[in-house]
């Protein structure tokens, strides 16, 4: 075997996984080929910048290969860099149009965007009770995955049904409580760097920080998209 | 059992932690070569952050030209046209000026953060960063040639983040670790040398240099001048550190 392999790679980790390695780089740089292809071929500069997801995606596939806690640290910085990028991109192609379309004479105030939520049956007869066990298993999963998996629960209980309980004002106090919990999460990790002796302390903080902050705001998310909070 | 276990651990981290510091202290062979010695370091575990004389002067030059560009007004162009007798002038509203100025800041903030970082995915983020407040100094702008432009070079953003953080991960997945003062002394080796090439590439995309320098240009053409000077002198930086990276990495 490889020395470099030895140095780098724990005991503890079965010859299956190293092999994976390869395969993992292949399949991203044939992902890469083929998004790289579709932008080649593509017709539209909407469908460009679709297309260039895939390419997005091959990026996280090579991060995600390396299979440690800290490529797995690695890929939300990617992500969101990313989205950041797409969301600019698209921002430009909205206002080249809108320029375009104002030279030509036409009112630019009446092409403003209009919020459409799509109308899907799956909302309407999905059991709401999947929500609470949703909600209950990403609570004892923690971290940024259980913070995903509760934010899916709350999601599906503000799509599913009507609004029972919660009130307009109950939401509005859920983001400063977002809010706090994501402070609390950096103070979790300033603490770990700053007094590593403290860390399981450190670790409760940000585990438990980031499980509320990502539920919350992909609960959020789900509020956007009922009617009584869109007047 | 379980204390005993957890005493261990903390001493673990102890070494590791008192190494790191002398590998930052003592043995940076490579990054003492090339750019002499390291004046300060905050030893943030192994993300280190360092500022030697050569990083200073680009230090010294990013807050200078950003605290000029950031208290400077927006150009009037004077345009004279064939046959009419008048000459007007066209500025950038304020607004537009406003948003542009924080670009503009913001670009800085991620210029310092590329020359002076000693970790290499961050060095990819803050180069990531910087592209894309440099679209943003042209994002609002009311020109379709502008903004075709800076759609292409969008687009070339894109694609170029995946050389970027592709080789930085290959050679995480190489080596096992991400700090510049731990990979200038190891060897290098042949996938070290593709990931290398890998960063180059990408760098080359974010920072719009030489094959892509096309975009850029059509994009200069925009009214509001001060501003958009930033672009040239995140070329600049970004160009100079990514070859301070190749060699130390090699």
């Amino acid at each position: 075997m490889d020395p470099m392999i030895d140095a780098v790679v724990p005991a503890v980790v079965p010859q299956i996984f190293i092999n994976m390695y390869p395969v993992a780089i292949i399949i991203a740089i044939i992902t890469a080929v083929t998004g790289l292809l579709g932008i080649i071929l593509a017709k539209s500069d909407f469908q460009k910048i679709l297309l260039i997801q895939v390419v997005t995606y091959a990026m996280l596939l090579i991060v995600a290969a390396v299979g440690t806690d800290l490529a797995e640290a690695l890929i939300l910085p990617g992500l969101v860099v990313s989205l950041a990028e797409i969301l600019v991109v698209s921002e430009i192609l909205i206002s080249r149009e809108v320029t375009r379309r104002s030279e030509k004479g036409e009112d630019p105030r009446k092409l403003k965007l209009k919020f459409n939520p799509i109308k899907m049956e799956v909302i309407k007869t999905a059991l709401p009770v999947t929500s609470v066990v949703t909600v209950l298993y990403g609570a004892i999963l923690t971290g940024f995955t259980g913070g995903a998996v509760a934010g899916a629960g709350i999601l599906i209980y503000l799509f599913v049904g009507k609004l029972r309980g919660f009130s307009h004002n109950f939401w509005e106090e859920m983001v400063g409580i977002s809010g706090v919990a994501w402070v609390l999460w950096l103070l979790g990790f300033l603490l770990y760097f700053l007094n590593p002796q403290l860390w399981l302390v450190a670790l409760f903080m940000s585990g438990g920080g980031i499980v509320i902050k990502v539920a919350l705001k992909l609960g959020l998310l789900g509020m956007l998209g009922r009617e009584e909070f869109n007047n | 059992m379980e204390e005993r276990n957890l005493t261990i651990d903390l001493d673990l981290f102890d070494n590791i932690y008192r190494n790191l510091s002398v590998i930052w202290c003592i043995k940076m062979n490579d990054i003492v070569d090339i750019n002499g010695l390291i004046i300060g370091h905050f030893p943030f575990v192994d993300i280190v952050p360092y500022i030697t004389p050569f990083s200073l002067a680009l230090v010294a030059t990013i807050v200078t030209f950003t605290v000029f560009l950031a208290i400077s007004n927006p150009e009037y162009r004077s345009i004279t046209r064939f046959k009419e007798d008048v000459v007007r002038k066209e500025t950038v509203e304020k607004k537009e000026a406003r948003f542009r100025r924080f670009m503009t800041i913001l670009c800085g903030v991620a210029l310092i953060g590329v020359v002076t970082t000693g970790d290499i995915f961050n060095f990819a983020l803050f180069v990531s960063l910087t592209g894309i407040s440099n679209i943003g100094i042209f994002a609002g702008i009311k020109d379709t040639h502008v903004l075709d432009a800076a759609f292409q070079y969008g687009l070339v953003l894109m694609i170029c983040s995946l050389p970027l953080f592709g080789g930085v991960a290959l050679i995480l997945a190489n080596t096992g670790t991400l700090s510049l003062g731990v990979l200038g002394n190891l060897p290098s080796n042949q996938i070290i040398n593709v990931g290398r090439t890998l960063l180059l590439i990408g760098a080359v995309g974010e920072g719009a240099l030489a094959p892509f320098f096309a975009t850029k240009v059509e994009m200069i053409r925009a009214k509001g001048a001060p501003f958009i000077n930033m672009m040239h002198l995140s070329s600049l930086m970004v160009f100079t550190r990514i070859i301070e990276l190749l060699l130390i990495l090699g």
